[in-house]
């Protein structure tokens, strides 16, 4: 926290360490996040890549009132919300669909890679309504809790602890052989 | 261990590799973009502090002081060179034998005609003092 607060002044003085030090920080947690909540990984690279950027054009004019990495992540859910609404696009894919994504994703023009088992997991979460999969996202990638996303989502905590509930039953089932072993 | 706990430890081992030729690329842009803000950033210095000058409440305050201040001194100045240009230029004070002599007299002449003559001896006779009731003013020269 007190890292992040002298990090952002230097950055905010203009300085390319500072801003080298908070991409290599928060990438790969911004990076996974937005996979897990986007079926497209492209999406998700275009979205923290847009992310780091507006920090860079906005840093002067920023004032936090919490901490840089909540920032972060509730830009990174903000963009995907955008993303997802302006291309129109269902944020569930067809399981072939992913598939497809996933092929192309060893080539040397993208950023995330993901393993076999990793991959898995994506194309189960990518199979999950919108507002499951942007639950269990935001508890087990983005490290928020339940009142947290609750006051994100507008909901009750009720609310998002069944569609969190709900989610990983869904998930469970999708990825049985795993949970099983 | 229960089924929930168990699909979340599975979906634990949800990690992402970064392509580090791309992730490297993506830096330098951002890198780049900060470089390009700096230089932005550094032309626009001048015009940002006037623009949060004026944006201060103090600094309106008092250049609307200043204001005022102007526009009054220039009223009152205004009207000092009024008074000024109103008063009347004190003349010098001659002795009536100066200001009878040929000299003087046509100089009035040529300011003023016969009034100003007139002018002149009648203030030449004041300043001499009284004079008999059967002496007239031409008697005197």
């Amino acid at each position: 926290m007190l890292e992040d607060t002298w990090l952002l002044l230097r950055l905010k003085r203009g300085n390319p360490e500072a801003l080298r030090r908070l991409y290599e920080k928060y990438r790969v947690y911004l990076l996974r996040l937005a996979a897990a909540l986007l079926a497209d990984k492209h999406m998700a690279e275009d979205v923290v890549h847009d992310v780091f950027l507006r920090l860079v054009q906005s840093a002067d004019r920023l004032t936090l009132s919490g901490s840089l990495k909540s920032y972060l992540r509730t830009c990174v859910v903000n963009g995907v919300r955008n993303k997802a609404r302006a291309a129109k696009i269902r944020a569930v894919v067809s399981l072939e669909e992913a598939d497809i994504a996933a092929a192309d994703t060893d080539g040397s023009s993208q950023w995330i890679i993901l393993k076999e088992e990793s991959r898995r997991i994506h194309q189960a979460l990518a199979q999950l309504p919108d507002e499951q999969r942007e639950v269990i996202a935001l508890h087990l990638y983005g490290e928020m809790k339940f009142c947290e996303i609750a006051g994100l989502q507008e909901v009750s905590i009720k609310t998002i602890q069944s569609r969190y509930r709900y989610g990983l039953e869904k998930l469970r089932l999708l990825l049985d052989g795993e949970v099983e072993t | 261990m229960k089924p929930v706990k168990k699909t979340e430890k599975v979906l634990a081992r949800f990690d992402i590799e970064v392509n580090d030729q791309q992730d490297r690329a993506v830096l330098d842009k951002l890198l780049d973009a900060q470089a390009r803000r700096k230089i932005t950033g550094a032309a626009l210095s001048v015009f940002d502090v006037f623009r949060k000058m004026i944006r201060s409440r103090m600094i309106q305050i008092m250049a609307a002081t200043i204001i005022i201040g102007i526009g009054f001194f220039s009223v009152y100045e205004w009207g000092e060179r009024d008074a000024i240009v109103s008063k009347p230029i004190p003349q010098e004070v001659k002795s009536p034998a100066d200001l009878t002599t040929l000299g003087a007299l046509r100089f009035a002449f040529c300011q003023g005609g016969m009034e100003k003559v007139e002018q002149m001896c009648d203030q030449a006779i004041s300043m001499s003092g009284p004079r008999p009731a059967e002496i007239s003013r031409w008697d005197c020269f």
